[in-house]
Parts: structure tokens; C-alpha cells; sequence
């Protein structure tokens, strides 16, 4: 994790989805792990699309991982 | 330029309109102002209703209603025998193409299905159409009035075109909320398991330390490396002649005390020596059991916080007031709940804010929690739950395990005061037996010392002090890599709610920065068109709070005064103009897929000169054809003020005016002006014996042909039927031409003959007595088919009475120039 901050702006002459994609853009800068899993959650969250919640969080914890493909695990998750 | 224009709405068994078998169609122009005029409770609401399920999928104003109410059940005609609605929106896009017909229906189930012409995804286009200001009525616009700042600022986002920009910042708030981040992630449970580890590894340490210095005979530095530490460690029992052979060859962690013990045993002493190593190895045991105890000082401080969690405890009533508390927060809360003294469940009101005491109330709930994290922090940062091995030295069969039981508790901060005295005056006597024990071992390790050899005694309290080395050099391991596992996990979940936190922290600061932005876009032209609304020195104003999603109203000016509450000032009338302004304003500049505004009856509190003005700020600086690049307006009203406004219109072009008739029990109708149709249909009811379709029907045919008599002869009307309601604007009008008549008739100048005298008065009576008394009243079950078709014959002939045959023999009849003149 390089960067605690980041500049992001909307930008009118953009769309929606080009922004977000923007945002995500941003967020590489700060944690590039994070910011894969999050992407694909931005869309569905600015449509109030149904999205768990939980699902996701667990995703997030998983990519925070030590990059060992062989012992990476799916049903890694550090909920109780 | 892209998006949709609305052509037509047709509906059938939906909400007021019934219409089975032959939908009510409305035809729209989309290079038009439309504007639809029905009386009360004739389907007006209904349409706009329909719009609204066909686009959302929902009426709030049901699904808001109590349970016992069943809004669902009150979306579909109860009239309709097929229990289903259908109601179909036929679009053409902006730019030019094909018109696609988007059918929504709905089943008696509540099940909802889309269609659309073939190749066009329905849903997708309605959920194009699914912006803010398409859909305006007299609610939103008092809503948006009245919302507390932040609930007009998110109901305020799609107007800006902000939509998803507020839903997502609201969906990253959601994600990185503290408390349901921590719970997902059990954080409490994981940094109890991280003090444990830190107690066992501060433990392990002492221990450590403890029996080096017996084994060595140096003091230990922790900050020696650990292999110096075992080299000095092997060396010590290696030195021993007697166990150098069980120690050659292996590391000391290989060494088998129990062996060295065994070796000591059979080089002297016997039984003896047995008993010293286990001597020795109890003692050792007691005495680790009892450094891990937490001193007086600590149990003293538990006791403290569990009093303290206990006092706070009694200030809550238990987790179901705490739900009741909760949920009576939320609705006290909205700004639905206008009277916040006032409680949701008695009913009763009194002089306090009830939600300032629910508030209170919570706040000791939240009082209890921080007293029981202190409590699990105190418990588990002392070891109070890693005190097994002495509790079970220490405890006798007839005795509780007091420190197991209260384990589950201490690690959810439940103990009360009472149970922690009992705790720590427990784990006083579990101290002073075990160091009574210590006591009696010592001198009898002392006494059986003086009875062995003095250099086996030695090798046998080394083999002891090597096997607490190994022993705790095990725990420690695994209390470091307990802790080592945990603490890692803590950073990576730190990770993500430092991740997450900064993503809803940048992007609330962008969305925020683009809403202001735009609001400053609007807050000019909304100035404009309130201006050319109401005429006065009042200046609305739109304020954001930078970084915040709130969006406050106040009033720039109010006549000689700057910066005033808008709430707290503005009449009805102004508020609503208020409102509109900023949604129409709203609409010209950030306008969706939907090219159109259906405003429903949105001009109720404002006077014929304000609706006036309004109509014109939408017929010239909003809405088609006067703005070729604005919406299609299409306005719904009951107001018969109005309706002569939309006639008046309508006769200039660019506006598209139409009546509809009817009930919610058999079916509802546009009448588009030719009264030829109104009359025709009328009869056709009355054939049939339906009055209560003829009858509205009647009231629209006898207005029309009163006010064709009115304008034909040039009668002069009193401005004060304007404002009449329509259950007594025919009455009016005839009031009007009698006295017109008898006015003529008394100066000698009426032109009427003697005939048509008589007969406007027995058409008047005909008239009068057979309807309009009973429509007046609302008495519409006095009325027959038979007697309604002599009033359609008494219109016809009081009409005749102002007509005269021209040429003569012709057959041909036309009005009387004026009451004095026949041509």
C-alpha cells in the first residue's frame, strides 16, 4: 500500500461508467490488489444492484494475502 | 441528442381505470405542451399512477400504507374481472426511429412483467426513464421543501444527474461503516485472541528465564541469540559426567529430561531421588501456575470495570428495549414524523422531544458496550482466562471452577461486579494454596536434599530446570507464532478498512464537488423561473456544504432582508413555486433518457394569476415547441380555472389539450374537444341504462353548450364564475344568461319571440330539476336514463331558443347576433 490519498474528480463530460472506471484508475494507486476486487463492485453499487456485502469484504481480505498461488485458498476468510 | 418522448398511454385495469376490454388510450403530442383536465376522482391520479408503477415498479404512496391496509392489494382495478394491469407506454426516440411500445403488467400476485416492440429491451429502457423529475406531483415538490438537508441532498442527486454518484458513495459509506466492518471481521474476538497470545508469550518468557537461570546458573538476556542460549543450555547438562553419554549427539531440545532424572536414580538414591524430581517437577509447576496469576491490583481494576459496566447496565432495560429503542429512532427520525414529541407507539404527545429521550436512552446502550470492551480488555490482557493449569492445581473436588466457567463471559465483557469479587477472592485462595504448596514442597525438596548425595541432588534439579527450558521454549513458539498469525491478520484487515475508508472518503469529496458544482449550474435559472412565477423580491437559494451530501434551501432575499429561513417563511404558494423552479431548472440541464414530465395537479396551491404565469414559464422558457430542445411537458389537472387556460392555449397551437371522463367502475375516456362525441356517447350510455357514465357526460355537454350560447350572443358573464367549482359552474352560467335575458326583455330589446321565452324557461326547469340538482348535490342515484335523455333534449332546445332559421325555409339555423339584435 504506497498511497493513503489520492486526487480524483468527477468529470462532467464523462459518463457514469467512464468515471467509475476513472475511480478505479485512483484506487490502483493506493492498494492495485484492493482496487481489482473493489472495481468490480462499483458499478453494481452506484445502480443499487443487489450485493453482498460480506462476500465482498471476504474478497478483499483474501487479495491483503501473501502471493503464494500453490497455498492460495478460495474459502480463505478471516469472518468469525 | 438521445432519449425518448412519450406518444401514448394506454391503460387498462389499473388503479381508478378499469376500461376492460377497451383501454383508456391517451394520444400525446410530442411536439406539444399536453395537458389533460378531468374532474375529481375520475382516473387523472390513476394515469399518473400507472406512469409511475410503469417506470419504477412501485406506488410508494401503497406500499407506505400500514399492513392492515394492504396497498398491494389496491394497484389493480377491483372492477376488472381478468385481475390484471396492463399499462403500455409508446415511445419515440428524440433523434428520430421507430416508436417501441413498452408494456408493464402486473398480475394479482404483484408479479410484474416488461415487454417491448420486438428488439427493444423494455427494462432497460424504462430504467432510462427512471429519473427524478420525470414524474413530478404536489408531494415532491412539499418533500422537497421540507426533507431535513441530507434527505433533500440524496432525493436531490438525480436532478443533478447524480444519481449513481450519491448511490455509490452511499454504497462505500455502507462498506466502510465501523461497526458492521469490525463485526464482519469478529475484530473484538481477534484482538482477545491477540492479548492472549501476548500474556502466554510474556509468560513463557519468564518461565524461560526462570529455569535458564537454574539450568546455567547465569542470568538470561533475552537479547542473546536463541542458539547461544541452547549451546549454554546443552553445555550445562552435557558438563555432567553422569549425562553426558544422554546428551552426546543431540540438541538440547533433543535431551530427555526424564531420562537424565532416570540416569540420577539409578546412580544413587533410589526411591528417593524419584521423589525429589517430582518434587522439583511440581514445585516448578506450581510456581509457573502461580506467576501467571493476575496480582490484587488487577483483580481490584476488574472489579472495578465490571461495576462500572454493571451501573451502566442499569440504566438499559435489556436487549428488546434496546430493538424498540432502535426502531423507534428510525421512525422518530424521519422526516415523515413531523411531530417529534409525539410516540409512535402510545399515540400520546407530550412537552419533550420523545426522539431526544430514545437518543438518551440508546446512549446508555452504548455506554454498556464500551464497559464491557473494557472489561474483555482487562480480562483478557491479564490472563484471567489462562489460568486453567492453576485452578486445576489448586481446586478441590468439591470446589467450582470458577475461572473456567467465567471464561465465556469475561470474553464477551459479561461478568457482573458480584462475580468478579467472587473471582478475585477466588484467585486469592487458589494464590495462597499454591504458594502454601510451594511452601511445603520447598521443604520437603529441602529435606530430602539433605538426605541425597549433594552432586546427584544438583543433576537431578538440572534435569528438572531442562525440561521447564524445553517445555516453555515450546510454548513460546507457539504463543510467537499465535501471535505472529494474528497480528498479521489484524494488518491485513486494517489494510482493507484503510483501503476502503479512503476510497469513501475521496469519492464523497468528488461527488460532493460535482453536486455543488451543478447546483451553482441551476441555482441561476431556478432564480429565473421563480421570478417569472411570482412576480416579487424573494430570491431562492441553494447551498451544499462542501464535502457533505446536504443541500440546504434558504432565500437569498425576502424583499428587504438577506438570507432568511425558507421553511420558515414562505407560504404554501411560494414554496411550491420554490420547489419547482429548482426541478424544472434541475430538469433543462441535466435531463436523462426520458425527453418527458408528467406534473400531476402540481399547481393546487396557486392562484389562477400564478398558474398563469406558470404555464407560460412552461410554454415558453421550458418545455416543446417554445424551447425546441426541452421536454415534453405533459400537465395533469382538475382545475377548471385551469382547463380554460389549457382551452385558451390550445387554440394558439403548441399545446394539446384533452378531457377525460368516466369511473373507476366502468371505464374511463378521453373526450378530445369534439363535443359531438361527448353528446353521442352520452346517448349511447343512456341506451344502455348506465347513468353513471351519462352523467359526468352531461355536465361536460351542458357546460359546453352554455358557453357556446354565452359567446355566440355575446352575454356578459361575472368574473366570479371563473372560480366556481365545476359541481356549480352550468348552474352559474344559466344564472348568468337569465339574467341577461330578463335584463333584455324588461328594456324591450330581446329578440327572442314569445316561443323560445317559453321554452328556455321550460328547458331551464327541465334542466335544473332533473339534474343539475341532484349533480350539484351529489346525488347522482336520483338520476333515471329516461329523465337524463329529456335533459340532453332540454339542452339541445334551450340552445334553439337563441337560434333563428336563416335563410328562412332552409332549415338552417344560427345564433342571434346578441340578445337585441338578430343578425
Amino acid at each position: 500500500m504506497a498511497n493513503t490519498e489520492i486526487a480524483f474528480e468527477i468529470d462532467d463530460s464523462k459518463t457514469v461508467d467512464e468515471n467509475i472506471s476513472a475511480l478505479s484508475t485512483a484506487l490502483k494507486r493506493i492498494d492495485d490488489p484492493l482496487a481489482e476486487v473493489l472495481s468490480g463492485a462499483l458499478s453494481k453499487l452506484s445502480l443499487e444492484m443487489a450485493l453482498d456485502h460480506d462476500a465482498l469484504l471476504d474478497a478483499l481480505y483474501v487479495v491483503t494475502g501473501p502471493v503464494e498461488p500453490q497455498q492460495a485458498s478460495s474459502d480463505e476468510s478471516p469472518a468469525r | 441528442m438521445s432519449g425518448w418522448y412519450l406518444q401514448k398511454v394506454s391503460i387498462e385495469g389499473f388503479r381508478g381505470i378499469n376500461n376492460e376490454g377497451a383501454p383508456l388510450v391517451l394520444k400525446l403530442k410530442t411536439d406539444c405542451v399536453n395537458s389533460i383536465s378531468a374532474p375529481n376522482g375520475v382516473g387523472k391520479t390513476s394515469i399518473f399512477d400507472a406512469v409511475v408503477y410503469a417506470i419504477t415498479g412501485r406506488i410508494p404512496k401503497l406500499d407506505d400504507l400500514p399492513a392492515a391496509e394492504k396497498g398491494s392489494s389496491y394497484y389493480l382495478n377491483r372492477f376488472h374481472a381478468g385481475g390484471v394491469g396492463t399499462i403500455t407506454l409508446t415511445l419515440v426516440p428524440v433523434g428520430g426511429g421507430a416508436e417501441v411500445d413498452v408494456s408493464v403488467r402486473r398480475d394479482a400476485a404483484g408479479g410484474r412483467t416488461v415487454t417491448a416492440s420486438a428488439g427493444a429491451d423494455g427494462n432497460a429502457i424504462l430504467a432510462d426513464l427512471n429519473r427524478e423529475f420525470v414524474l413530478l406531483d404536489g408531494k415532491t415538490f412539499q418533500d422537497f421543501i421540507d426533507f431535513a438537508p441530507q434527505k433533500r441532498g440524496r432525493s436531490f442527486a438525480g436532478l443533478l444527474g447524480l444519481k449513481r454518484y450519491s448511490s455509490l458513495r452511499q454504497g462505500l459509506a455502507s462498506l466502510t461503516n465501523t461497526r458492521a466492518f469490525n463485526n464482519h471481521f469478529g475484530l473484538a474476538g481477534k484482538e482477545a485472541k491477540k492479548n492472549s497470545a501476548a500474556v502466554s508469550v510474556q509468560r513463557a518468557r519468564a518461565n524461560i528465564k526462570e529455569a535458564f537461570t537454574a539450568l546455567v546458573g547465569d542470568e538470561y538476556d533475552p537479547a542473546e541469540a536463541e542458539a547461544t542460549m541452547l549451546a549454554k543450555a546443552h553445555s550445562a547438562l552435557s558438563g555432567i559426567e553422569l549425562l553426558k553419554p544422554l546428551c552426546d549427539g543431540r540438541t538440547f531440545e533433543e535431551i530427555d529430561p526424564s531420562g537424565c532424572v532416570d540416569a540420577a536414580k539409578a546412580a544413587e538414591g533410589g526411591e528417593a531421588r524419584a521423589e525429589l524430581a517430582k518434587i522439583l517437577r511440581d514445585e516448578a509447576r506450581w510456581s509457573e501456575a502461580v506467576r501467571a496469576a493476575p496480582g490484587e491490583r488487577h483483580g481490584k481494576r476488574l472489579v472495578e470495570l465490571a461495576d462500572a459496566r454493571d451501573a451502566a447496565l442499569k440504566l438499559t432495560q435489556g436487549d428488546l428495549f434496546r430493538q424498540l429503542y432502535g426502531l423507534s429512532e428510525t421512525i422518530l427520525a424521519d422526516d415523515s414524523w413531523a411531530d417529534k414529541c409525539l410516540c409512535p407507539t402510545c399515540d400520546r404527545s407530550g412537552p419533550a422531544s420523545i426522539l431526544d429521550h430514545v437518543r438518551d436512552k440508546i446512549a446508555a446502550f452504548e455506554a454498556v458496550e464500551t464497559a464491557s470492551a473494557n472489561l474483555v480488555r482487562e480480562w483478557t490482557e491479564q490472563g484471567w482466562n489462562q489460568l486453567d493449569e492453576l485452578e486445576r492445581l489448586g481446586r478441590r473436588e468439591d470446589e467450582q471452577a470458577q475461572l473456567a466457567e467465567a471464561k465465556g463471559a469475561g470474553l464477551k465483557g459479561a461478568l457482573e461486579g458480584a462475580r468478579t469479587r467472587a473471582l478475585a477472592e477466588w484467585l486469592k485462595t487458589l494464590t495462597e494454596r499454591a504458594v502454601a504448596n510451594i511452601k511445603e514442597l520447598t521443604e520437603r525438596k529441602l529435606a530430602l536434599e539433605k538426605s541425597l548425595p549433594e552432586k546427584l541432588t544438583a543433576v537431578v534439579e538440572k534435569a528438572e530446570a531442562a525440561r521447564r527450558l524445553q517445555s516453555n521454549l515450546s510454548d513460546l513458539r507457539a504463543a510467537l507464532r499465535e501471535q505472529s498469525a494474528i497480528v498479521a491478520e489484524l494488518a491485513r484487515i486494517a489494510r482493507v478498512k484503510s483501503f476502503l475508508d479512503t476510497a469513501g472518503t475521496c469519492f464523497a469529496s468528488a461527488e460532493s464537488a460535482a453536486s455543488a458544482r451543478r447546483l451553482a449550474a441551476i441555482e441561476p435559472i431556478s432564480r429565473d423561473i421563480f421570478a417569472a412565477i411570482m412576480y416579487t423580491d424573494v430570491v431562492p437559494a441553494l447551498r451544499k456544504r462542501a464535502g457533505s451530501e446536504d443541500i440546504s434551501i434558504s432565500l437569498a432575499q425576502f424583499w428587504t432582508l438577506p438570507d432568511i429561513s425558507a421553511q420558515a417563511v414562505l407560504s404554501e404558494s411560494y414554496r411550491n413555486a420554490f420547489a419547482i423552479s429548482v426541478y424544472l431548472a434541475a430538469a433543462s440541464l441535466y435531463g436523462g433518457g426520458a425527453k418527458f414530465l408528467i406534473l400531476d395537479d402540481v399547481t393546487s396551491s396557486f392562484d389562477s394569476g400564478h398558474q398563469f404565469h406558470l404555464m407560460n414559464v412552461i410554454k415558453g422558457q421550458f418545455a416543446r415547441p417554445g424551447v425546441p430542445d426541452g421536454p415534453q411537458v405533459i400537465l395533469l389537472s382538475h382545475d377548471t380555472v385551469l382547463e380554460k387556460l389549457f382551452n385558451t392555449n390550445a387554440n394558439d397551437g403548441g399545446w394539446w389539450h384533452q378531457c377525460i371522463q368516466g369511473t373507476a367502475r366502468t371505464s374511463v375516456l378521453p373526450q378530445s374537444g369534439a363535443i359531438h362525441k361527448i353528446r353521442d356517447a352520452t346517448h349511447a350510455f343512456l341506451d344502455t341504462g348506465n347513468t353513471d357514465d351519462a352523467a359526468p357526460r352531461i355536465r361536460q355537454y351542458l357546460e359546453f353548450k352554455l358557453e357556446e350560447v354565452i359567446s355566440k350572443v355575446g352575454i356578459p358573464v361575472p368574473i366570479g364564475i371563473a372560480f366556481n367549482d365545476d359541481k356549480h359552474m352550468a348552474k352559474n352560467l344559466i344564472d348568468a344568461i337569465r339574467a341577461a335575458v330578463d335584463l333584455h326583455d324588461a328594456a324591450g330589446r330581446l329578440v327572442l319571440d314569445a316561443a323560445q321565452l317559453a321554452g328556455l324557461n321550460t328547458s331551464v326547469a327541465t334542466i335544473v330539476s332533473n339534474y343539475l340538482s341532484h349533480w350539484a348535490t351529489g346525488q347522482t342515484h336520483a338520476f333515471t336514463a329516461p329523465s337524463l335523455k329529456g335533459v340532453m333534449q332540454a339542452i339541445e332546445n334551450f340552445a334553439g331558443c337563441f337560434q333563428f332559421e336563416h335563410p328562412a325555409g332552409s332549415t338552417q339555423y344560427r345564433y342571434y347576433r346578441s340578445l337585441s339584435q338578430r343578425m
